[in-house]
């Protein structure tokens, strides 16, 4: 049933049943959400803008990974010195916006109606309260998900310039902010916040909860999962040295019958070396040249740059099934249980 | 015609029964009341019979045998849940929209003539608004899906007099126009007597009267006399309680069968609160002078 507006002069179409239900109850949720993310989105925008153009200016972008000329190490330097603090800290304070948003659009959704006793009201009128939950969840899914992958977008052209230099897989970094990862950790904090609402009956407590195992769950895989998600590539580091746009795992140094060296044991080394060479002309050269001789060599294991969309893929998908059956489960728990 | 048939329901939380045993019928076309003391069970059944909970053990059923939560039943009956609770932070415009949006045969029209009725103005937020305001809102959005059984669960409980008074009057009102069915809990019994015509006693978790309201009424009798006497007429008397005063008794007695009335006692006319206040008094007598499931659906 629509029903006719009697406002005087103009009205906006009526969208009707459960999508205006939605937007008039969530609007002030998805208005705080949009605020944040515009916020930073402007930040990134407005920095971004001096950053791109200081980049062609110094002439970063033309020196490539490792800095041939004084002109290019001077530009670099200049760069890095205006930008390398907030190209740290952003992404790393950026990757808890999908905790915030679990906090406080998807754990109030169903424990206000069950704290405040509205739910009473709400599950009896005529549309089953299966239908009233899949409409909010997925609505305000879509719409925060499609504000998350924008923002990912925003994000990616922002770092854009730091990528041939920092690469975008290290984890902790812009990894948890480009790509599909973000926006599927936003859908997993929302269900998440829903479920936990629906079960805990109490917003705070639900609010509190959804921020602990978000964290919890990010952390763990991000730490203990996500390295495995290909086999990591084991190499000797050449005179060139792995690039800083790799995600190392691991170091070590190995003798000439490839025993590795424990930490221990290699301080002992190289205090050792370093008197001995310590008289040679050139002390630096001299310290290599033994290790060398004496087949001594260093090594790293570590997930190359190259792999950032793989990874993402996998990670993403895996969020985002977590984040559809956290959603069954919200539904399911609303219809047998939570009244 | 049955509003609603409950058959050994049960409902238990934990470890406690908020309902037990609870085997009932209620006709359609009645306006019931169901009273009883706090944590009798009535909210318990009345969540029962919209859906919102479902029953431990037995079965429910409303309006002819539909299964309580189904799309029928939610379609066909309306709940003024305790506390008429509404969205505070909408106005009043708002909440009619949300209703509309969520139920269907919503008659806008309705709902506006009897908000304009009371001056409830249709911008003001619902948190702001009085209790009776509340009330009446809550009321007239339930009235405006046109519903075949109105569910209320202790509608008037906060309200002051006046407000309760004017509650009443316009459930009332409906009810004459709409012709539906109406169950009602309260524990405020004196509000009652004039609405309701069939009537529901509850207590302890377990049905202990249900019967029409004039049929109860006709069906028991105040016996007043020396209270030395009083134990002769109990064991003459089918006695539901009995309470002493000095030298005074007063018995409440189901007309069973024909007694006469014993020398130096006077025969009068019951009340509704008094035979509710008695039965609620004396829990053992759980008898149910209210027809049997068979009787109602023959």
């Amino acid at each position: 049933m629509t029903i006719t507006a009697s406002r005087t002069g103009w009205s906006l179409p009526r969208v009707p049943g459960l999508p205006w239900v939605t937007w008039r109850q969530h609007r002030f949720a998805l208005l705080g959400v949009l605020t944040v993310l515009g916020g930073f989105g402007l930040l990134m925008i407005v920095n971004g803008l001096a950053m791109h153009a200081d980049y062609h200016r110094l002439g970063v972008g033309s020196c490539g990974t490792l800095p041939s000329s004084v002109e290019c190490q001077t530009g670099l330097e200049v760069f890095q010195h205006r930008y390398q603090s907030i190209a740290d800290f952003l992404p790393t304070m950026l990757a808890f916006v999908p905790a915030l948003i679990g906090t406080f659009v998807g754990a109030p959704l169903i424990a206000r109606e069950l704290e405040s006793g509205t739910f009473r009201f709400a599950w009896t009128q005529a549309t089953d309260r299966a239908r009233w939950t899949v409409a909010k969840l997925t609505l305000l899914g879509a719409v925060l998900a499609g504000l998350a992958l924008a923002f990912s977008a925003l994000y990616g052209w922002w770092f854009h310039p730091w990528e041939p230099l920092l690469g975008r897989i290290q984890s902790g970094k812009s990894y948890e902010v480009e790509g599909v990862v973000f926006a599927a950790r936003v859908l997993f904090a929302f269900a998440l916040g829903a479920l936990l609402g629906a079960v805990l009956r109490r917003t705070i407590t639900a609010m509190a909860a959804t921020l602990a195992v978000w964290v919890g769950v990010v952390f763990s895989t991000a730490i203990y999962l996500r390295p495995h998600i290909q086999a990591p590539v084991v190499a000797q580091d050449s005179a060139l040295g792995i690039g800083r746009r790799d995600w190392v795992l691991s170091t070590w140094t190995q003798d000439a019958s490839g025993h590795h060296l424990t930490n221990g044991q290699l301080n002992d080394l190289t205090r050792r070396v370093a008197t001995r060479v310590g008289t040679a002309a050139d002390p630096r050269q001299a310290f290599d040249q033994w290790f060398l001789q004496h087949g001594y060599t260093s090594w790293s294991k570590y997930q190359p740059n190259g792999r950032f969309w793989h990874f993402q893929l996998v990670e993403g998908s895996a969020y985002l099934v977590a984040a559809l059956l956290l959603g069954a489960g919200t539904v399911w728990w609303v219809r047998r249980r939570a009244a | 015609m049955t509003a609603l048939v409950a058959q050994r329901a049960g409902k238990r939380y934990g470890r406690t029964w908020a309902l037990r045993d609870c085997t009932l019928a209620i006709p359609s076309g009645r306006v019931v009341a169901l009273v009883g003391p706090n944590g009798a069970g009535k909210s318990t059944l009345l969540n029962l019979a919209v859906g919102l909970t479902e029953p431990t053990a037995g079965c429910i059923r409303v309006l002819d045998d539909v299964r309580p939560g189904t799309q029928p039943a939610l379609d066909r009956i309306a709940f003024v849940a305790q506390d008429t609770p509404l969205y505070a932070n909408l106005s009043v415009a708002d909440t009619l929209r949300l209703v509309a949006s969520l139920s269907r045969g919503w008659d806008e029209a309705n709902a506006r003539n009897r908000l304009s009725q009371l001056d409830i103005p249709l911008r003001r937020r619902v948190g702001k608004l009085s209790g009776g305001q509340h009330a009446q809102v809550a009321l007239a959005v339930a009235l405006a899906r046109h519903p075949e059984l109105l569910i209320l669960d202790e509608p008037v409980a906060r309200l002051d007099p006046l407000a309760r008074h004017d509650f009443m009057a316009a459930l009332m009102t409906a009810v004459a126009d709409e012709g539906l069915s109406v169950l009602l809990s309260s524990h405020v019994v004196a509000e009652l007597e004039k609405v309701c015509d069939y009537l529901v006693v509850l207590s302890r978790g377990q049905v202990q009267v249900a019967g029409d309201v004039d049929e109860l009424l006709a069906g028991h009798r105040v016996l007043t006399g020396p209270s030395s006497e009083l134990d002769a007429v109990v064991q003459q008397h089918d006695v539901v309680h009995a309470q002493t005063a000095e030298r005074q008794a007063r018995l409440l007695v189901r007309m069973t069968r024909p007694v006469p009335t014993p020398l130096g006692w006077r025969l009068d006319e019951t009340n509704l609160e008094e035979l509710v206040l008695s039965y609620l008094r004396a829990p053992q007598a759980s008898a149910l002078p209210g027809p049997s499931i068979e009787a109602v659906s023959a």
